[in-house]
């Protein structure tokens, strides 16, 4: 499966088979954390997030890449290691990039990261704020269909709980970025 | 809260690029003077990111899961891969069968003569299955002028043995589509035995194909994403919007109507670039350019 072969899958899906054929680039970004004091978890971690920046991206109608796949989602565990390893102080030397490397990664990262604290701060809200918010934002129903999917009185019963779920994101969210914390709370 | 609420509203609208051109101006003038606004709406879109990178995680998760069974099995893995593809493939085309009828209350028996199931070229010594599926299309069209279609399938496979001899198993016809009038339709039109005669073979043979973008469907790919702007929005959105549009004999694009939807901004967008498409290579049965119904998936998502 080539390249563009993926991305197309990507993009028009069905997705997960190439989402599969993806995680051959696995084992490279598991040696290269392996041999910078991590472990395969942290590895698995990074690269599944590289994952959903890639998905992110390949949606985006303007986006096209510069390099392979698998370069590209080095690129980005690479230098999200890097980035770890400077926060835990424990950064020693420069992490090795391949050649053709994309350069322009870092406010792609910076947003990326920003996305990152969001989720933490969603998933730690429960259930059943999610299932109103995933409704409202991503599958757009309609207000009155969510009360009633859910069971409350009415669209306005349902505007008040979407608003009290959002803002407590949002409380949370601020929270982790003042606290400077990582996007994925790493392993024990 | 009532404020709160308000103003969460407002950004919404904002981000999903619903305010007309001079609320949002003034929305956009509030925000450079009021720091905390900018804020809100920031960390709004920041959460509708985060928002879809949990939606997209229990994805991503399984894929991790069939890579790691699937290391012990490349064969079958494999075998799995090439079914994703051809489903894939088949899952946005959808053909509509035969020709749509324009005059009302007619009963129309297609004119085309059935086709007499050609015998595959016998290969030296070689043993060879072909496959020649037949459909038969019955039109109808009621008094209300919609017309009403059913397809009947045979499937004859012919084998040529090593002899050279050819044997023929015919499977019985089988209906495999009837739009739901028909019943009412033949009731107080023709009587059964007639439609069975309006025969229409379809052979899906080189005398049939598939109406084709120009250069396949990646270029259809590149030429939508070249020239889709997209819609004037802050938000990141996720989620696709589906085209169908008719493909005529002339491979002209048709009746485009968005048939699963986003939100207008990107329905109307979509809608836009597929009309905008240059003339497909139409569609063939039984060797002649025929109507055809396609539908193209769009995915929206884009991060700003």
């Amino acid at each position: 499966m080539r390249d563009e072969d993926i991305i197309e899958a990507l993009r028009t899906g069905p997705r997960d088979k190439a989402l599969v054929k993806l995680y051959a680039h696995l084992p490279k970004v598991e040696r290269m954390v392996r041999n910078n004091s991590g472990t395969r978890a942290d590895a698995k971690d990074l690269f599944q997030d590289a994952l959903i920046i890639l998905l992110g991206k390949t949606n985006d109608p303007a986006f096209a890449l510069t390099c392979s796949i698998g370069t590209y989602l080095f690129a980005i565990c690479r230098n999200k290691w890097q980035e770890e390893l400077r926060r835990q102080g424990r950064f020693s030397q420069e992490l090795e990039a391949a050649p053709d490397e994309p350069t322009d990664l870092a406010p792609l990262l910076a947003e990326e990261h920003r996305f990152g604290l969001a989720e933490r701060a969603l998933r730690s809200l429960g259930d059943k704020c999610l299932d109103v918010l995933k409704r409202f934002y991503l599958l757009q129903e309609p207000l009155i269909a969510i009360a009633q999917a859910i069971g409350l009185a009415g669209e306005g019963a349902a505007k008040t709980r979407k608003y009290k779920c959002l803002e407590e994101a949002r409380k949370r969210y601020r929270e982790l970025l003042a606290k400077g914390a990582v996007a994925q709370p790493q392993h024990p | 809260m009532r404020d709160g609420l308000h103003l969460m509203e407002r950004t919404d609208q904002y981000l999903r690029g619903e305010m007309n051109v001079s609320d949002r101006a003034a929305f956009e003038e509030r925000m450079r003077s009021n720091p905390e606004l900018q804020q809100l709406v920031d960390d709004q879109r920041v959460l509708h990111g985060g928002l879809e990178r949990l939606a997209l995680r229990p994805e991503v998760t399984k894929a991790y899961r069939a890579y790691r069974a699937g290391k012990w099995l490349p064969g079958i893995g494999g075998g799995l891969l090439l079914v994703g593809l051809v489903a894939g493939g088949a899952w946005w085309w959808r053909p509509q069968p035969a020709e749509i009828v324009e005059q009302p209350s007619a009963v129309v028996i297609p004119t085309e003569e059935p086709t007499e199931g050609s015998p595959a070229t016998p290969v030296e010594g070689a043993h060879v299955d072909a496959l020649v599926p037949k459909a038969k299309t019955v039109e109808l069209a009621g008094p209300d002028t919609v017309v009403h279609t059913r397809t009947v399938v045979q499937v004859i496979t012919q084998r040529v043995l090593q002899d050279g001899r050819a044997d023929t198993l015919a499977s019985a016809p089988k209906v495999v589509s009837t739009t739901a009038p028909l019943k009412q339709a033949t009731q107080s039109l023709v009587p059964e035995k007639q439609v069975e005669q309006g025969v229409l073979t379809f052979r899906a043979s080189e005398a049939s194909s598939q109406p084709e973008y120009p250069g396949g469907f990646s270029a259809m790919h590149r030429f939508l994403q070249q020239n889709i702007l997209y819609p004037d929005t802050v938000l990141t959105t996720l989620g696709l919007v589906t085209v169908s549009f008719l493909v005529d004999e002339q491979g002209r694009i048709r009746e485009a109507e968005v048939v699963k939807g986003l939100a207008p901004v990107f329905d109307a967008e979509a809608l836009r670039v597929v009309k905008l498409m240059p003339d497909w290579f139409p569609g063939r049965a039984n060797g002649r350019p025929g109507k055809a119904r396609i539908e193209v998936p769009i995915r929206f998502a884009a991060t700003r």
